[in-house]
């Protein structure tokens, strides 16, 4: 199964800054917003994006998703890949996705706005997503009518996205934050300048596994590449933090910080059965150890991979047919003990066959 | 619902009481309107001027709807979201005070988007209108109405219609 770049963790600073999201929200003018849109208007809209991103060679690659009428499951995959939203998947009528063929650029059509044009890369790569974002931005505004006026800017459904309609997300990864109790003065601090704090699936979503995403709040008053600076600034801080927060576990919790990853792995390793947000939380601390030096098992990709491959929709789709929460949560162990299996034997035949525990001894 | 004494358009939604040697009189006008007469809208307030004359401006109670797509302003506050962008005009007041509140400014200074004019201008956009009427899309047709009027308005057009 191919899978969207940035899961590559391969970008800069991705053992903290998972992921680098920028999106802009546009409207048609003349059309009513999707959730007040007829369907006549929906089908229109999704016709005309679709015609002015199919007529440019540049864009030929690219894949067009209808999801009126597609399958369920297949519309669930999208979303965890976070090439869709879950709101797409509960609109109605005509919409759908438009997604290049590293899943790296996409927009999405008859959301909460006509179209949401995105781009994701692994790590924090602000300036290199903005300038797919802005490419595609320039052309699409060549064809199609934006909805937009001087002073107020691009004109968005909810007017909390109004002016450049950007928004530039990161998700991070923060379990030093919050092992040494910091996560809350850190991200308090954040919020006061003007940053945004969700969960890992978004927004309303609880955190699990140390994740959150962190974006700006306001979209008016300066420009695109303003908001971009200051936001990684505020990020680039929290990842300083957090740095600081993990040094400072190596230093003064070594065996506490090493017990906690080797547990952590026991678990994986053994488990019958597994929640989703038992293997993130779990999972968090093998992506610690990954960082810290503590745990070579498997990679930071290695761990991106599965946390992918055992979301609900991937695990059904895997297994070609329809599970229930108990069902999904076995096969889901079943998935992890297997593939941290096949890693650990990998990477121990790697070594000439020695079969010891690799996790360091914290003894040491 | 009360349209404005001065356009005779746009739902009147500001009372505007002058009272000038002790006559008085009463205007209602809409958001535009009254922009256009300096009339600073988020303040209801009585004012006597140098020259003793009373003016008192009113907020008149009770809903408001866009023309163009009938979403109500009690709807937009309590979901928080917009029906259309013409919208934005009907609201403007409200979403200026909510820009302020969300994002410190209500000012773009971001990336600018040609004007229609630059992009097909008004001949596409009345064939645009011809197909929504022959369709009997009649809100899509007064949002496009209400573009072509805008247009027609625009500096750079004035003076250039019927040549």
């Amino acid at each position: 199964m191919r899978l969207p770049a940035w899961f590559d963790g391969r970008g800069p600073e991705a053992e903290i800054i998972v992921s680098t999201r920028i999106r802009v929200a546009r409207n048609l003018a003349n059309y009513r917003f999707p959730p007040r849109a007829s369907p006549q208007e929906r089908t229109a809209v999704y016709e005309k994006t679709v015609a002015a991103i199919g007529d440019d060679r540049r864009f030929r690659s690219f894949d067009f998703v209808n999801f009126s009428g597609l399958p369920l499951l297949e519309q669930q995959l999208l979303v965890e890949k976070r090439i869709a939203s879950i709101d797409l998947l509960r609109s109605e009528g005509d919409r759908g996705v438009v997604y290049d063929c590293s899943r790296r650029i996409n927009v999405m059509i008859n959301e909460e706005d006509h179209l949401r044009l995105q781009c994701l890369d692994s790590g924090c790569r602000p300036v290199e997503s903005w300038e797919s974002v802005d490419a595609l931005d320039e052309h699409l505004g060549r064809k199609l009518d934006y909805a937009y006026d001087h002073r107020k800017g691009f004109l968005t459904c909810c007017p909390t996205n109004s002016g450049t309609g950007l928004r530039v997300s990161f998700l991070m990864h923060l379990p030093g934050l919050t092992l040494t109790r910091a996560i809350d003065a850190v991200l308090q601090g954040a919020s006061q300048m003007g940053i945004a704090v969700r969960g890992f699936f978004g927004e309303h979503s609880e955190v699990i596994g140390n994740f959150f995403q962190l974006s700006n709040q306001a979209t008016m008053g300066t420009h695109e590449r303003g908001f971009i600076e200051n936001t990684r600034g505020i990020i680039a801080e929290v990842a300083c933090h957090e740095r600081e927060a993990r040094q400072r576990l190596l230093r003064e919790a070594r065996l506490e910080l090493t017990d906690r990853i080797c547990r952590a792995y026991g678990i994986l390793l053994h488990a019958r059965t597994l929640s989703i947000a038992e293997y993130l939380n779990l999972s968090s601390a093998l992506r610690l150890g990954c960082d810290c030096g503590l745990f070579n098992d498997c990679s930071l990709s290695d761990l991106n991979r599965a946390t992918l491959l055992v979301m609900p929709a991937h695990l059904q789709h895997f297994a070609k047919k329809a599970l229930n929460e108990a069902e999904l949560g076995v096969v889901r162990a079943e998935l992890v003990r297997g593939f941290l299996t096949k890693k650990r034997q990998k990477k121990h035949r790697n070594r000439n066959g020695n079969g010891n525990f690799e996790v360091e001894d914290a003894a040491r | 619902m009360k349209l404005c004494d001065e356009c005779g358009l746009l739902p009147a939604t500001i009372n505007l009481t002058q009272i000038v040697d002790n006559e008085s009189r009463s205007f209602n006008l809409c958001e535009v309107c009254a922009k256009k007469r300096g009339i600073h809208i988020a303040i209801e307030e009585s004012v006597f001027d140098a020259d003793e004359t009373v003016t008192s401006v009113q907020r008149i109670a009770g809903d408001r709807e866009c023309p163009s797509c009938r979403m109500k302003l009690s709807d937009f506050r309590s979901k928080g979201w917009l029906g259309c962008p013409a919208c934005y005009k009907t609201f403007e007041t409200e979403i200026d005070e909510l820009f302020l509140q969300i994002h410190g400014s209500s000012e773009h200074k971001g990336k600018k988007y040609p004007g229609e004019q630059n992009r097909g201008g008004l001949s596409r956009l009345r064939q645009d209108l011809d197909t929504a009427i022959k369709n009997e899309e009649f809100e899509r047709a007064a949002l496009l109405r209400d573009a072509i009027d805008e247009l027609k308005d625009a500096p750079g057009l004035k003076g250039a219609e019927g040549k």
